[in-house]
């Protein structure tokens, strides 16, 4: 498998508290990756450094072997990295499509002059925009609500709309923050199988940050744990849950000593 | 009666109506008023653009009505510059001032900016009086010529009223497509949400500034308007007091909708002058105040998103009671005709 992102001692700081301390993580064409780790952990933080929302303080970042650590939030999206947001962030006033067309911006190319002269070249690509968008729609089964406000539908459907709005920046890499957040079993169950079908169908590269192990484990090719910003153990699944590293992680230290330390 | 829709745009009656007022108003007191609220609407759609849509606090339009309003009758004056060259220039200068103070200010955000944009307008104003050499100060630019078009001179209100009109048409028509364009949709989800804006790829501050310039063009172009049809601009013409009408103005219409800009302007710019036969001289400008605030306050209890909410959606006024009203009539002439036989 070919190496699609790879973070070299990423480290970010605000002032004194190292959020991020030396990162190395490479993520290979085709995987899902998990990111795990107690509250407080960095995860997103390491999410925002990739994604370009914060300067990262030290190390580099490469996607695809280019460097874009140094890169703006705009650059980033449109080499192929789209993310979704812990608290969900679609945009509450505008409809279900142009929620999904924003996601687009990178793809499309008409300015202001183009809007104000409306000339047929932009009508066709703001046409062939809508069309796209309406295709991912479906695909997450949001198209009949094309012209809600997106304030107005139910939160499984507003989720929808994020992972809608982040599939139409055509991202080679999805990275998706805490998805299962405020979700029952059963849905968590079908966020599952969605995150598979994701990645075997849509051929996306999946970073995955989430708390629920009940999504981790099963989807996870690759898991990464971080704690008080280090990474502490790296694996598949079953590697991961065995070491003493992140139990203590997760624990406690005495969980450990009494529990473990025996055997 | 299959040649009446079952409904109609509202922005189709609006036209046709505005197209037929002057034929309706006969005193030129009240085409006067009518040409003043058309000014406004331009502002209160220039400021729409920028605090409804691009979700930018900014206070301070009246400055852009001065600098566009300057240009265009220095130009007019010293250069001898034709009415609609000058009209351009002063959108571009709108423009200018515009990228000017946004590129500087932009990258603060609710409050501040508005502090910032309320203490440029004060400066513009400043400037305007005490740059004597060119401005003449607070005596202001007189005789600023009218417009000509193939050798007919303006005169009179009517045909700055239809040439108003077009500037009105000009700035929905341009506002709404680049409302539902690439551009606008980012604009919107800046509003929204900036940060989620910024993730999605759209380049959250240049789409700022460029909306901050855009409104304040259109500012610029009214500015050049009023210069020309009162022929007379000074540091008075437009203040403070008048970029806080056109924001409770947005805020009356609707911020961030399409067509707020016309129940806003309308209500808040007519009402002073229908209480103005009951009050003399020095009131009318208290009592204006006193009724704005009575206003907003009734609109704050009771519908705080403005008369149009946050609407961008076409209005549609039903046809079906002027429908029903012809079927009945034809209904009888059947029943006559029927009779007779």
């Amino acid at each position: 498998m070919t190496e699609l992102l790879r973070t070299e001692k990423v480290t970010k700081a605000f002032g004194g508290l190292v959020a991020v301390n030396d990162v190395d993580m490479v993520i290979d064409e085709g995987m899902i990756l998990g990111l795990i780790g107690p509250n407080g952990a960095g995860k997103t933080t390491l999410f925002n450094c990739i994604t370009g929302v914060y300067p990262i303080t030290s190390g580099e970042i490469y996607f695809k072997g280019e460097r874009i650590s140094r890169l703006k939030q705009d650059s980033i999206v449109r080499k192929g990295l789209c993310r979704t947001f812990q608290e969900l962030r679609i945009f509450k006033n505008l409809t279900v499509l142009q929620n999904v067309l924003i996601g687009m911006h990178t793809r499309c190319k008409g300015n202001v002059v183009d809007a104000i002269l409306s000339l047929p070249g932009t009508v066709a690509e703001e046409k062939r925009a809508k069309e796209k968008a309406l295709h991912y729609m479906n695909l997450l089964g949001i198209a009949e609500r094309a012209d809600f406000k997106a304030v107005s539908l139910p939160y499984a459907d507003q989720r929808r709309v994020e992972v809608a709005r982040a599939l139409a920046a055509e991202p080679e890499l999805l990275l998706l923050d805490e998805p299962a957040a405020g979700m029952n079993v059963r849905e968590s169950h079908t966020l599952t199988e969605f995150i598979q079908w994701l990645n075997k169908e849509m051929k996306k590269t999946i970073l995955l940050i989430e708390h629920n192990m009940r999504v981790v484990m099963p989807v996870a090719h690759k898991v990464t744990v971080l704690n008080m910003g280090k990474k502490i153990a790296e694996g598949t699944p079953t590697q991961v849950q065995g070491s003493k590293e992140v139990i203590e992680a997760y624990l406690g230290s005495d969980y450990v000593a009494h529990e473990l330390g025996d055997k | 009666m299959s040649w009446l829709p079952h409904k109609v745009n509202l922005k189709w009656i609006l036209l046709v109506g505005s197209l037929l007022l002057p034929l309706v108003v006969r005193s030129p007191f009240v085409l006067h008023v009518i040409i003043l609220i058309g000014i406004y609407v331009i502002l209160t759609d220039a400021l729409n653009f920028v605090t409804g849509f691009a979700g930018q606090l900014a206070l301070g339009i009246a400055a852009f009505v001065t600098i566009g309003g300057y240009t265009g009758a220095l130009l007019m004056l010293n250069n001898d510059w034709s009415f609609w060259t000058a009209l351009v220039a002063g959108g571009a200068a709108g423009f200018l001032s515009g990228l000017i103070l946004g590129v500087l200010s932009l990258r603060l955000r609710g409050d501040y900016l508005g502090m910032v944009t309320l203490g440029f307008s004060e400066i513009v104003r400043i400037v305007a009086i005490n740059l004597v050499p060119v401005t003449r100060g607070p005596m202001g630019l007189p005789g600023i010529p009218r417009p000509e078009i193939l050798g007919y001179l303006f005169h009179g209100d009517i045909p700055y009223y239809y040439l108003l009109l077009a500037l009105i048409i000009f700035t929905h028509v341009t506002i709404e497509r680049m409302l539902f364009s690439r551009f606008g949709r980012a604009c919107l989800a800046i509003r929204d949400d900036e940060s989620a804006a910024a993730a999605m790829g759209v380049q959250a501050y240049q789409y700022k500034v460029l909306a901050f310039c855009i409104s304040s063009a259109y500012a610029g172009l009214a500015g050049v308007f009023y210069a020309s049809w009162t022929t007379l601009f000074s540091p008075d013409s437009f203040q403070l007091v008048d970029s806080i009408m056109v924001s409770v103005m947005n805020t009356l219409g609707g911020i961030g909708s399409l067509l707020g800009s016309f129940p806003g302007a309308v209500i808040l710019a007519s009402l002073p002058e229908i209480f103005r036969p009951f009050t003399t001289g020095a009131r009318v400008a208290s009592l204006r105040l006193a009724l704005v605030g009575l206003i907003m306050l009734f609109l704050v209890i009771f519908r705080p998103q403005g008369i149009a909410g946050m609407s961008i959606d076409p209005v549609f006024i039903s046809l079906e009671p002027i429908r029903r009203w012809f079927t009945r009539r034809q209904d009888k002439v059947d029943e006559n005709k029927e009779a007779k036989q």
